[in-house]
């Protein structure tokens, strides 16, 4: 009888933990969205707006291209199918070309703005975080509108995306707003940054999901760019902070942003070769002067 | 050019001390090419002078690798896991691709080098020189990382 009772408080217990959890979440993410809901009423005047040229830009600083175009099996441009292998399984990236069936083509301004800086799919899901919103939840208003024409002037390819291969059910996705509690900031402050260095670094470019350490939980807490011994596909990366860099100049750092040769005059491989391939080389030169002086700064962890 | 010289012989010593044979063949080899190309780099970061000589010299370098890339990795037990190789068995499964890159890489290194001994004759600044071969250098060099992405072991 004592066992029984004693199952039944324990059972209880977990119910109103379990419950609370979900709630904590739900109230967290009602918070944050709200507090970037003033770009949910983005009109059509934002919307024409976007300049796709720019766009494309925003799209190559963001890694949009490496992760959404399988190149090395001659994938038409963001017809997706890349896949990225993560200790929570195998995730590929899903078509985002104009089409409107297999793509994005009848995604509204508002629906890209929703996944890029909540995490959000149009139908309401959350986004598994192979989808680094964590850091584009900084992005602004003008990037995403721009970002948003460029994608829609892409050619439509009618591709299904293929389904990720995971070892952790789907199920799990409803604890991601738990999860987002974590990791994404409630409050929505994309000139928080020093400058546009700073933006692009800590923003779009994404650079901390693999330069730095991940936790318990699979995210990235600790921002500093200090490495991660057991990066993406089990490589290691190396750290990047203005102290592991010291042996760079801004100019080496803006070479390598380009052509992906180090100091040394040894050539890049791995994934960072596909993010200069696909993206930073095809910057401004002045975004990539404003990256690599950013690198080179204070701000950008003086400690090892 | 003596300084050149001395620093291609030191690296070479220094580098890759644990492994031996064919690994150590071509990762020497891969030693002098990097030479070669921090020497062009540095020239066009500016930091140092620009000096065609050395365009030309490097250029010559990158055909001679180019030519020998495949030779560099037989299939062979030693050549696929020798102690300290960087390389991938997709050097092995993928060896059509693998031999393309190796022949883009030489062919637009002979486009480098016909640049270099043009501009050499020529007379246009240094300014413009540097602008011609920082082109054909970069075209060049999108071969390096295009097989280390898919080819090389990357590690810190």
């Amino acid at each position: 009888m004592r066992a029984l009772w004693l199952f039944l408080a324990m059972a209880l217990c977990a119910v109103v933990i379990g419950v609370s959890a979900v709630a904590y979440g739900h109230a967290y993410n009602t918070r944050m969205e709200q507090a970037r809901s003033a770009l949910f009423t983005f009109s059509d005047a934002v919307y024409s707006a976007g300049d796709p040229e720019r766009g494309e830009s925003v799209a190559r600083a963001a890694g949009c291209i490496a992760c959404h175009t399988d190149t090395e099996n001659g994938g038409a441009l963001l017809a997706g199918g890349v896949e990225l292998d993560s200790p929570f399984g195998t995730f590929v990236s899903p078509n985002i070309t104009s089409d409107r069936f297999s793509g994005i083509g009848s995604w509204t301004v508002d629906m890209l703005a929703q996944a890029l800086l909540n995490g959000r799919r149009p139908d309401g899901k959350h986004y598994w975080p192979a989808f680094p919103y964590t850091a584009y939840a900084v992005m602004q208003r003008q990037d995403i509108a721009d970002l948003f024409a460029w994608l829609q002037s892409t050619d439509p390819i009618q591709e299904a995306s293929p389904e990720h291969e995971l070892r952790i059910p789907e199920l799990a996705r409803v604890g991601l707003g738990l999860w987002k509690t974590l990791y994404v900031p409630v409050d929505y402050q994309p000139d928080r940054f020093s400058g546009r260095g700073e933006y692009l670094v800590e923003g779009p470019a994404h650079c901390a999901e693999c330069h730095a350490r991940r936790d318990l939980f699979g995210g990235v807490a600790d921002r500093q760019l200090s490495g991660n011994s057991r990066g993406p596909e089990g490589a290691s990366v190396p750290a990047i902070t203005a102290v592991a860099l010291r042996d760079w100049t801004i100019k080496d750092l803006e070479f390598f942003l380009e052509i992906g040769m180090t100091p040394e005059g040894d050539f890049t491989g791995g994934h960072m070769a596909a993010v200069i391939e696909q993206g930073t080389a095809h910057l401004s030169s002045a975004d990539r002067q404003a990256m690599a002086a950013y690198l080179k700064s204070p701000a950008n962890g003086g400690f090892e | 050019m003596l300084g050149l010289l001395v620093m291609l012989v030191v690296s070479q010593a220094i580098a890759h001390t644990g492994a031996s044979g064919i690994v150590k063949q071509r990762m020497d080899a891969m030693g002098v090419l990097g030479d070669h190309a921090r020497i062009v780099g540095d020239m066009l970061k500016r930091k140092t002078a620009f000096d065609n000589d050395a365009v030309e010299m490097a250029a010559q370098a990158f055909i001679e690798h180019g030519e020998q890339i495949p030779a560099l990795f037989p299939d062979t037990a030693a050549s696929r896991t020798g102690s300290e190789t960087e390389a991938l068995p997709a050097i092995w499964t993928e060896w059509d691709d693998f031999v393309a890159l190796a022949t883009r890489f030489t062919e637009d290194s002979k486009a480098l080098a016909t640049i270099a001994s043009e501009i050499n004759t020529g007379e246009q600044s240094d300014e413009e020189k540097s602008r011609v071969v920082r082109t054909a250098f970069f075209r060049a060099s999108r071969s390096c990382s295009g097989c280390h992405e898919r080819f090389r072991l990357e590690q810190e």
